[in-house]
């Protein structure tokens, strides 16, 4: 409180604001912090609130406690570095940290962004109102060097413990600054002995000389390069700590460095076993930012196309996550059903995992005329393939006894966790985007929400098995009512013209040329959005920062894996090892969207 | 008698010349180039932190003990199993001793914990944090 | 002299179908997990495959030997012998047949009809932990050790419901011999009807002695000292080359001769019923080698089925399984033969 901030004060406090504010929360927090609340903005049915630094943990203390508003998810901690943005003084903050606050039971979004100068670049952690918000705040500090207050464990997340330079900078270059040829040979790679010094209680009176083993990144078990550095005692977990970023590929620098429509292909290869949903969930994005009305024909072909991943991304982790168990042979009938399913990508997009389907304003073409046929023929056939897994499975006792009572999550963690999707389905909680927050052609369909009990392995073991079911409900309704139609927007400075327009016509040949011309065709206005969606692993959602160029000026990923995985070293802290595998499977880590 | 315990050695002599004939088949073959990183410790392709000859977990030798402890008894029970037809009730009742105190060292051990592995504490979600929170700093 | 002659002939053929059976149940696993899996398996080398064990066993010699730098080097060599030396030795006391006249000699089909047969099962097979627990220490490898350590403790504790659940048996059988063993069950019948095959009057006896050689063998559900996805390799995590074959070899010489132990102390061995065991035409004699054959095989089928069917089990399950569950049940079984005898006496 003592740096009671200078600038926000500069920062024109907001002149009375005129108009009504219409969100209740937006209100509230006007009222309550009339001095630090400096703006708000609502658009586009996204409620943004500007506010100083000093008091963010009252004000989402506030948010969180008051009964009325009850923002009980912190569902992702971004930041934003203004510096090249049109209208930028040199004296206004040059960062604003940006929360993505959901509240479950009134079921509404609140944006707040904390101003942040560069010369104090410091802001207070809100880890201790929302245990969530650990990774995004250590993945904040370490791509813009923003430093959190009171964060229990601030250390780079994704790059080098050795890194110099904070890479979302703007004034960090894409291609980065030759440190590739430096830090190679002599990366000091993790912490060393990360536990020197630190002595732990031990309930246990036999237990002796702690082992301290790496787990991956090399690993059968981890499906991608990840690594756990476990401390053990014999063969129970006595400590936990995750290490990621061996994946990182620096696809939130990318997306200020590629158009808009070039971007739809960086995000297929985001998550890797569902790059549909990807490059939906960004579409979605770019649309609602751009105000584009997606014809239904597109919206319902998209639903389509989302469930079917779906249920490929689910049947590699059930595969994945049986095999770890030891089932070897539930992997091989899985992926014969995820063949099926990268068939019907083939046929559609052209290609089976780098599809890179839509495009801004709809779909790149349309489905081939023996869609319908193949996509009923696949779920024709896919109840019996679940069903022979639920019979290797569902009630085999050795299955039930490795996941019962494994890596137990209550809700109320869950939720203070930020965990999405499944696992917090697993653990009770009723939130599933396609329901609360619709998007798509959702609301139009007949689908149950699977929920576990006990947010046990085993319970999320469940509720992914019932959700294959309802992905293939939604599937057979989604083609009954698919409409014909166009599958892209009529705007033709948005979308490219037929090709054989483009041969033939002036007017077509124009638009081909101004659509792709830099600063011409695809630029939305200044602006943010954010759309959420429910992907196979939870809450997905880009939230992109426009500054009216053909190029995003900030591309925020909130990846579902990244923040289920965050709470992993809780969930198995004094299990064994072969738990903290089955746990690892229930997490469904996918490296690629885990490190972007 | 005697012999068939021959053929027992002239097995293993057997079995044993098969072995090192195949090692020795191989060496003459197989290429040889190591290098430093083909001769280090796998650990996942991490430097191991601190290394494996540690004093392990000590229930591995409690059941260990167990087992003597058990294996004995159970080899005892061999000659009487063969001629147990012969010796009638007073050789039962005798076994019957003999087994029932068998089963109270196993309720014993059963009791003291010693055949428990180690399960998690209930409320181990709260009181197992990576690292304890840092409280608001006024 | 002819003695030793016909000894070593025996041995030299038994070794050599123990060591084809072996690098063909690899094949069988591969070929079967294939079938289950809705695969093909192997189909490139030879016709169906079958000359993929040949294949399997040439890469094995010529891939190069990496001896880690930071190994405890002797006993790092001793311990693949000291697998797979006592994984084929308990086979010496196993009755392949009856008795069979090869010019003019009868000869018995065993190598050594060793009067405390099953003793020498179990002191041979428990030397097997040997070999695992000394090659996962010396390794000087984190998963290397915690496989050792697993399966040393998983084997000893399994050691003992294996050991009392032949008591049963042995009390019926009043011998240590395992050709009296099957002697015994080739004659009489069980309720008049089913051959006299342990299987059908020590039930208990025999389900205690399958699980328990399921968990020696290291065999899913009980492979935890080499779980592919949590030990990586386990035990054999340092080794290479030849060295690693023969860790390889030892698993499945070890599921053979549990397969014939299964078949030849709860199934009859050789026997079949409808055949006059004491004829010993030699016709019938190879077709009682026969049977025992299909015998062993099919539990070595038993073996892979089983594998590529259930996950895995932890391991505080398996010590429980074994401690509370196996051991209890195999002592209550002595007491109950024990007493069935008695009063039948």
């Amino acid at each position: 409180m003592a740096e009671e901030s200078a600038e926000a004060i500069e920062t024109e406090p907001a002149e009375e604001a005129p108009e009504e504010i219409g969100d209740p929360a937006a209100r509230a927090l006007k009222d309550r912090f009339p001095d630090e609340v400096l703006e708000v903005s609502e658009t586009r049915g996204e409620t943004t609130v500007v506010c100083a630094k000093s008091r963010i943990r009252d004000i989402l203390t506030l948010l969180k406690d008051e009964p009325r508003l009850s923002f009980d998810r912190l569902s992702d901690v971004s930041a934003v570095d203004y510096t090249s943005y049109p209208g930028h003084e040199p004296d206004t903050p040059r960062f604003n940290v940006v929360y993505n606050l959901y509240s479950h039971p009134n079921n509404q979004r609140l944006r707040l962004r904390a101003q942040v100068t560069e010369d104090a670049c410091t802001i207070p952690s809100v880890t201790s109102i929302h245990r969530g918000a650990e990774w995004a705040e250590r993945e904040v500090f370490d791509m813009f060097g923003i430093r959190f207050d009171g964060h229990p464990d601030l250390r780079r997340i994704l790059m080098p413990l050795n890194f110099e330079h904070y890479p979302l900078r703007k004034d960090y270059p894409v291609r980065g600054m030759g440190e590739r040829d430096v830090i190679a040979p002599e990366d000091p790679g993790f912490l060393g002995n990360p536990y020197a010094g630190e002595e732990e209680e031990v309930d246990d009176p036999l237990g002796s000389e702690r082992m301290v083993l790496n787990l991956g990144p090399q690993h059968p078990a981890t499906h991608g390069t990840l690594r756990l550095t476990l401390e053990l005692d014999g063969e129970r977990i006595v400590r936990c700590i995750p290490d990621i970023g061996y994946l990182h590929t620096g696809f939130e620098k990318l997306g200020e460095h590629h158009t808009y429509n070039q971007y739809v292909t960086v995000t297929d290869r985001m998550n890797y076993l569902s790059p549909l949903c990807n490059n939906i969930a960004y579409s979605m994005s770019v649309e609602r930012l751009m105000d584009l009305e997606v014809p239904e024909r597109a919206l319902y072909i998209r639903t389509i196309l989302w469930e079917l991943s779906r249920i490929a991304d689910h049947m590699v982790w059930l595969g994945t996550h049986a095999l770890d168990i030891g089932a070897f042979t539930v992997f091989l009938y899985t992926f014969e059903q995820r063949e099926r399913c990268y068939n019907i990508f083939e046929l559609v997009t052209g290609a089976r995992l780098t599809t890179s389907y839509t495009r801004i304003g709809g779909l790149g073409w349309d489905v081939p005329d023996n869609f319908r046929e193949v996509v009923l023929d696949f779920v024709a056939q896919f109840p019996a393939a679940v069903e022979e897994v639920e019979r290797l499975l569902t009630r085999n006792r050795i299955w039930i006894d490795r996941t019962k009572d494994i890596g137990v999550i209550s809700a109320e963690d869950a939720i203070n966790w930020n965990m999405s999707g499944p696992m917090l389905r697993g653990s009770g909680v009723e939130y599933d985007i396609r329901k609360q927050e619709p998007f798509l052609v959702y609301p139009d369909l007949d689908f149950d929400v699977p929920v576990g009990k006990h947010g046990d392995t085993y319970d999320r073991y469940l509720v992914r098995m019932e959700e294959l079911r309802q992905s293939q409900r939604i599937i057979e309704q989604a083609l009954d009512k698919l409409p014909d139609g166009p599958v892209k927007v009529g705007d033709a400075k948005v979308i490219l013209p037929e090709k054989g327009e483009v041969d033939f016509g002036m007017e077509s040949l124009i638009h081909h040329f101004k659509v792709l011309m830099d600063g011409h065709g695809l630029t939305p206005e200044l602006g943010e959005a954010y759309v959420p969606t429910e992907s196979p692993n939870g809450e997905l959602g880009f939230y992109v920062v426009s500054d009216g160029t053909g190029y995003a000026y900030r591309m925020r990923v909130r990846s579902p894996s990244f923040m289920n995985y965050q709470a992993y070293p809780q969930m198995v802290n004094g299990h064994m090892i072969s738990d903290a595998i089955a746990v690892l499977g229930s997490v469904n880590v996918i490296a690629g969207e885990l490190d972007r | 008698m005697l012999l068939d315990y021959a053929n027992v050695l002239l097995f293993l002599s057997v079995g044993s010349f098969f072995i090192v004939f195949n090692l020795f088949l191989g060496s003459l073959f197989r290429p040889d180039n190591p290098d430093p990183e083909k001769l280090s410790t796998y650990e996942c392709g991490e430097e191991p932190v601190g290394g494996s000859w540690i004093q392990f977990n000590i229930r591995f030798y409690v059941v260990a003990l167990d087992f003597i402890i058990f294996d004995v008894e159970v080899v005892l029970l061999y000659p009487w199993a063969v001629v147990a037809q012969e010796f009638g009730w007073y050789g039962f009742g005798v076994a019957f001793v003999f087994i029932f105190i068998l089963l109270l060292g196993l309720a014993f051990a059963w009791k003291k914990g010693t055949l428990e592995w180690v399960r998690p504490k209930v409320d181990r979600f709260r009181d197992t944090m990576t690292r304890p929170l840092v409280e608001e700093a006024a | 002299m002819d003695y030793a002659l016909e000894s070593l002939i025996k041995i030299a053929i038994v070794l050599g179908v123990i060591i084809t059976t072996v690098a063909y149940v690899v094949l069988a696993e591969r070929k079967v997990s294939a079938y289950i899996q809705n695969r093909l398996g192997p189909n490139r080398v030879g016709p169906w495959g079958l000359l993929q064990p040949l294949a399997d066993g040439l890469k094995f010699i010529l891939k190069e030997d990496v001896i880690p730098n930071h190994v405890n080097k002797a006993i790092y060599l001793i311990a693949p012998a000291a697998i797979l030396v006592p994984a084929l030795m308990g086979f010496a006391v196993v009755p392949f047949g009856d008795t069979l006249m090869v010019v003019g000699r009868e000869v018995q089909l065993i190598i050594s009809d060793a009067d405390i047969g099953v003793l020498y099962i179990l002191a041979v097979s428990s030397l097997g932990v040997y070999g695992v627990v000394l090659g996962g220490w010396a390794s000087n490898n984190k998963y290397a050790l915690m496989g050792g350590v697993r399966a040393s403790a998983q084997m000893i504790s399994y050691e003992l419901s294996l050991g009392l659940s032949l008591i049963g048996v042995l009390m019926i059988a009043e011998s240590l011999k395992l050709s009296d063993v099957v002697n015994l069950q080739a004659t009489g019948t069980v309720l008049g009807v089913l051959p006299a095959w342990f299987v059908f009057n020590q039930p208990i006896a025999c389900l205690v002695f399958m699980v328990s050689v399921f968990a020696e063998t290291n065999r899913l559900p009980f492979d935890l000292p080499e779980a592919e996805q949590e030990l990586v390799a386990g035990y054999h995590a340092e080794y290479s080359s030849m060295k690693f074959a023969m860790f390889f070899m030892a698993e499945y010489a070890h599921m053979i001769t549990a397969s014939a132990l299964i078949a030849t102390l709860f199934f009859g061995g050789w026997h079949l019923p409808g055949v006059d065991p004491t004829d010993s035409s030699f016709a019938l004699s190879v077709l009682k080698v026969l049977v025992f054959a299909v015998k062993t095989a099919f539990f070595l089928f038993v073996f892979i089925w089983v594998r590529w069917t259930v996950p895995r089990f932890r391991y505080d399950q398996v010590m429980r399984l074994g401690w509370k569950y196996l051991l209890p049940l195999a002592l209550l079984n002595v007491l109950l033969t024990g007493l069935y005898l008695t009063l039948n006496r």
